[in-house]
């Protein structure tokens, strides 16, 4: 009975809607009448990660009226799954440690992995920016270990990492600090178009709202007028296959990505088709210290980076050599890895190991030793059996390198040692190497005040801001571990500010 | 201009019925899960979750607590389960009950896409 009355009711409003509205038109109509607005805001955030949660507090400190979406159904991004680590360019931690650092020394170590790519004058703003964001942190509640890493291809231990080496460390408590400032939140609600008036300002923007993610037909298509600023915090495209192939045809779909699965294009397009200025796409980031034995970002990369990686040794499983300097940059690391690979092309995955003492900053340690990505051996020798390596060549290396860290110099490949670990006394601790889509260094340009810059005129579009992995230009051709969460933290404040401070 | 308004209105009376056909189509289609069968009265009562007839939206936090409690209760819920799904470095305990759960079709935990949790009892 009452199935019966719902479907003739389904009829007739179904009929009434077609009778209404020329089915054709109900989409076409949303860019040319900027008058039906169904909701207003002075200020828009897209994109719900440290730059986007950043621009959302500024934004309502200014007492103006804030929307943050996201098109996920879970909020923060690749924030939320990160590894929480933090360069700060003269922290108390630094000071306390005696650790001497500058704004400038941060500014040329992110030049040279750049290989000069970067806009030197973002890097200047980031890296002043980061001592302010990082005590935004500490008011919102975020907590640190009380301990400094040296992050490959820095100079210097600048790198804070939180308390269970998580971006969600930060991301939590800022989202509810955002909420209990009164910024609103909401999630599934998907960027469609960004809208200019005729003088070329933005005005509001087309969303779908109650989106189901890869659904591109769901939900309703809704009109948000902003008066004062739009700021696109919508993260990279590392997960977008198509598109990364379309700037690096070899970043197919046999790389696995770190990304979350929401790390896409469309929005970086819709900048692009509202005025912005692409700057080096094609500069994609594959992270060194992922592993083949498990999906997505893992348990593995905090374990490499900060543990294996700086206090052990990575070795050709075919030889039991070193091949790299496991600390250096990125890119560097990124490229020899891939290099392994068999005559037919197909990976040797390298073999990284050290022992305990040297475990103590990789948290995620445990569930990699849970689920098979790590592995645990009393000697060597078990090591070498259970990777196939010769153990007369990864022998030779390893005593090799254990008088090396006696000496204090890495003659092999440079690695700065800035700490006396020895590889002799097991436990050993190993996993598995490759590398993952990790970071989109290209986006679109923004000036030091985050103002999306045109690509016709290269001045600021009016009401346009941009933060975080989305833009480009400030990492150059490749980001340093760290230096994210700095970039994201500080332009996204200073866009949350800005677009705030609009008339 | 007569003439044009009974064309649309035969057009759309078409359309509607074809529109509707397919939507039917797709209803008998739809799986439910035995947890919620006297709720919506086999699949009767979309309203029971969704907000419109047609059930096209994925219902909103609101509707899952008002029975099960919030994130936090979820959390206290399923302290035994290692680790909990309820709370995570990640996310702490505000997520969508609808980015794991799903009445029409098959559950997954959002932390599986990089993790190797096993939930069997995940519904």
């Amino acid at each position: 009975m009452k199935y019966s009355k719902f479907l003739s009711f389904k009829w007739v409003i179904t009929f009434m809607l077609l009778m209404s509205v020329p089915g054709a038109q109900l989409f076409a109509e949303s860019t040319a009448d900027s008058a039906k607005w169904d909701m207003e805001y002075d200020v828009v955030i897209v994109g719900s990660g440290f730059a986007g949660v950043a621009a959302a507090i500024e934004s309502k400190k200014k007492n103006v009226s804030t929307l943050l979406i996201e098109k996920m159904a879970v909020y923060g991004g690749n924030s939320a799954i990160n590894g929480g680590a933090f360069a700060v360019a003269g922290s108390p931690l630094q000071k306390k440690l005696e650790v001497k650092d500058s704004v400038d020394l941060m500014v040329s170590d992110m030049l040279k992995a750049g290989r000069g790519l970067n806009h030197p004058e973002l890097l200047k703003i980031i890296a002043e920016g980061t001592y302010g964001a990082y005590m935004l942190t500490l008011e919102y509640g975020v907590k640190y270990q009380d301990k400094l890493f040296q992050f490959g291809g820095h100079s210097v231990s600048r790198t804070l990492q939180t308390e269970h080496a998580v971006g969600g460390d930060i991301l939590v408590p800022m989202i509810k600090g955002a909420k209990d400032l009164g910024v609103d939140f909401k999630n599934r609600c998907k960027l469609e178009e960004i809208v200019l008036d005729e003088s070329g300002r933005v005005c509001g923007i087309v969303v779908r709202d109650r989106y189901i993610f890869k659904k591109e037909d769901s939900g309703l298509i809704k009109r948000i007028r902003i008066k004062k600023g739009l700021v696109m915090a919508t993260g990279g495209f590392g997960a977008d296959i198509r598109f990364r192939m379309s700037q690096v045809p070899k970043l197919d779909a046999s790389l696995d990505t770190t990304n979350h699965p929401g790390a896409t294009s469309e929005s970086l397009a819709a900048l692009l088709l509202a005025g912005a200025n692409p700057v080096q796409l094609d500069q994609i980031q594959d992270g060194p210290w992922a592993s083949p034995d498990e999906k997505g970002f893992g348990t593995s990369p905090q374990f490499l980076q900060q543990s294996a990686f700086p206090f052990g040794i990575l070795v050709d499983v075919r030889t039991g050599k070193r091949f790299v300097n496991e600390n250096a940059d990125r890119k560097t690391r990124a490229d020899a890895i891939r290099t392994r690979v068999d005559e037919k092309g197909n990976p040797v995955y390298p073999v990284a190991f050290t022992v305990e003492e040297a475990t103590g900053g990789s948290p995620s340690l445990p569930n990699a030793l849970k689920y098979g990505v790590a592995h645990k051996f009393d000697t060597i020798k078990e090591l070498a059996e259970f990777y196939g390596i010769p153990y007369e060549g990864l022998k030779e290396q390893v005593d090799m390198y254990n008088s090396m860290v006696e000496a204090g110099t890495d003659t092999q490949f440079g690695k700065p040692i800035s700490k006396k670990v020895l590889l002799k006394k097991g436990p050993f601790y190993a996993a598995r190497a490759w590398t993952k889509v990790h970071h989109t260094m290209g986006g679109v340009e923004i000036d030091t005040k985050a103002r999306v810059l045109s690509i016709k005129t290269g001045e600021p579009v009016p009401g346009l801001y941009a933060a975080g992995e989305v833009t480009g230009g400030i990492h150059g051709a490749s980001r340093l571990g760290s230096c994210a969460i700095a970039d994201c933290l500080v332009m996204g404040r200073i866009a949350g500010t800005n677009a705030a401070s609009e008339n | 201009m007569k003439k044009n308004i009974i064309i649309t209105a035969i057009s759309a009376l078409i359309i509607t019925a074809i529109v509707q056909l397919s939507l039917t189509g797709a209803e008998t289609k739809r799986e439910f899960k035995p947890q919620h069968e006297s709720l919506h009265e086999n699949g009767k009562s979309c309203t029971a979750c969704h907000e419109t007839e047609k059930g096209q939206y994925v219902p909103d936090y609101n509707v899952c607590i008002g029975c099960h409690g919030d994130g936090e209760d979820m959390a206290e819920a399923t302290s035994e389960l290692d680790p909990n799904p309820h709370i995570s470095n990640h996310y702490g305990t505000d997520v969508d009950c609808t980015a794991c759960h799903s009445e029409h079709g098959k559950s997954v935990a959002v932390c599986t896409r990089c993790h190797s949790f096993e939930y069997p009892g995940l519904k």
